[in-house]
């Protein structure tokens, strides 16, 4: 068994927005499974498996432009997939009504942090290229929300209903953060 | 998507010392068979940017191409997409018996209809079996949206369409009640479904009774 040895300080209040992972299961002992994970520290390692060009370059400006400039936070782009906290791919995954999502895979390093949030490893990031859902990736603002907003789960963001690309279900959603996601980012990690 | 604070299972104090490491060893053994929220739970995607989204009772049932009373009588794999060599999401394909239609029309074959969930990355066609042991024995109402026809509407092609026909999905993650011991459970739910969080508790048939009434006139 792995011990959660890194800490950090507890999370500012994020506007009565809530921030975090989110536990799933049937309670104690339950696998907790697709649901929204923390990273492990402060640095995100993420990896572009399999990607069309164009939700290449949305994923990388997201990072870069997004979530690099937190100020105690950073991405790296590694060039293997090796040690991961995330890893990127699309695909045609059929009709399933979703544009993106990230998921914890069963059998990932994962663990519970001093702040009560599960952190996992090697969280699978998807983007659906399914031609339904071409609202969501048909220019480079509605791709930029979409890889900020997926990302954003990756570190704890959850929806709010603000000026945020965390705005929920829309293709249309700002294609960045808010100064509240930045926070709240900054004082978790 | 987050979970109503009922729902989180934050494990603090002595607990914030264990890690939970990868049960895919353990496979299906910690999971209860009694409870039927494990097998809801196995579909959850808190962290998806969903195409459809509802805030009343009202606009899912007249958005929904069909909504059904029925139960899930058995569970199958199902289709696969995705890349081959490199990552396939794998659906398990679950036939519900309709026992009633409450609004809209079920496309298809008689009483039946196939309903397909996304299974959890990494998990295929093998791990079906262990799901369909899981399944709950009790109705559901569930809110779907008809892939043919949704294919349809987006302008793709006649084969695609008649390809998709057959199968439903549930139009948002959280789209669906369990009856348990008489009452609706609404495992899939968050806190961005408060109409349908709204009905956990409450009598099942007068839930059923309610959504008829919307169906027929509004709500």
């Amino acid at each position: 068994m792995m011990l959660a040895t890194w800490s950090h300080p507890v999370a500012a209040d994020h506007a009565g927005v809530p921030f975090g992972s989110t536990v799933c299961g049937a309670g104690p002992g339950a696998v907790p499974r697709n649901c929204v994970s923390v990273g492990d520290n402060n640095t995100h390692r993420v990896f572009l498996l399999s990607l069309t060009l164009v939700m290449s370059n949305a994923t990388k400006e997201s990072l870069s432009g997004d979530y690099n400039p937190i100020r105690d936070f950073a991405t790296v782009e590694l060039t293997q997939n090796s040690g991961a906290d995330v890893v990127v791919l699309d695909a045609d995954y059929g009709v399933n009504g979703v544009a993106g999502w990230v998921e914890c895979p069963v059998g990932a390093p994962q663990g519970i942090n001093a702040a009560g949030d599960r952190w996992c490893r090697n969280q699978q990031l998807k983007y659906n290229l399914n031609v339904a859902y071409l609202d969501y990736r048909e220019d480079a603002g509605s791709r930029a929300a979409l890889a900020c907003h997926e990302f954003g789960h990756t570190v704890g963001l959850q929806h709010w209903s603000g000026t945020t690309c965390m705005y929920p279900n829309d293709p249309n959603a700002y294609s960045g953060l808010n100064s509240i996601d930045i926070t709240d980012v900054n004082n978790y990690y | 998507m987050s979970l109503p604070r009922h729902r989180q299972r934050r494990l603090l104090g002595p607990l914030s010392l264990i890690t939970l490491v990868g049960v895919a060893a353990l496979g299906a053994s910690l999971v209860q068979p009694s409870a039927p929220n494990d097998f809801w739970l196995s579909f959850l995607r808190p962290g998806a940017v969903e195409v459809e989204r509802y805030a009343s009772l009202d606009r899912i049932v007249r958005s929904s191409h069909a909504v059904v009373v029925g139960r899930i009588v058995s569970v199958r794999p199902g289709r696969e997409f995705g890349e081959p060599g490199i990552d396939m999401v794998h659906y398990a394909a679950a036939t519900v018996a309709v026992d009633e239609v409450l609004a809209g029309t079920v496309i298809g074959r008689g009483p039946e209809l196939i309903l397909e969930l996304q299974m959890p990355h990494g998990q295929g066609a093998s791990d079906v079996s262990a799901l369909a042991s899981r399944v709950p024995a009790s109705q559901h109402v569930l809110f779907l949206r008809n892939k043919g026809v949704e294919v349809a509407r987006a302008g793709l092609a006649e084969v695609i369409v008649e390809r998709e026909t057959p199968f439903y999905r549930t139009v948002t993650s959280a789209a669906y009640l369990v009856e348990r011991q008489g009452r609706v459970d609404a495992p899939g739910v968050t806190d961005h479904d408060s109409f349908l969080l709204a009905l956990e508790g409450r009598d099942f048939r007068e839930v059923v009774a309610s959504i008829r009434s919307c169906a027929d006139r509004g709500c």
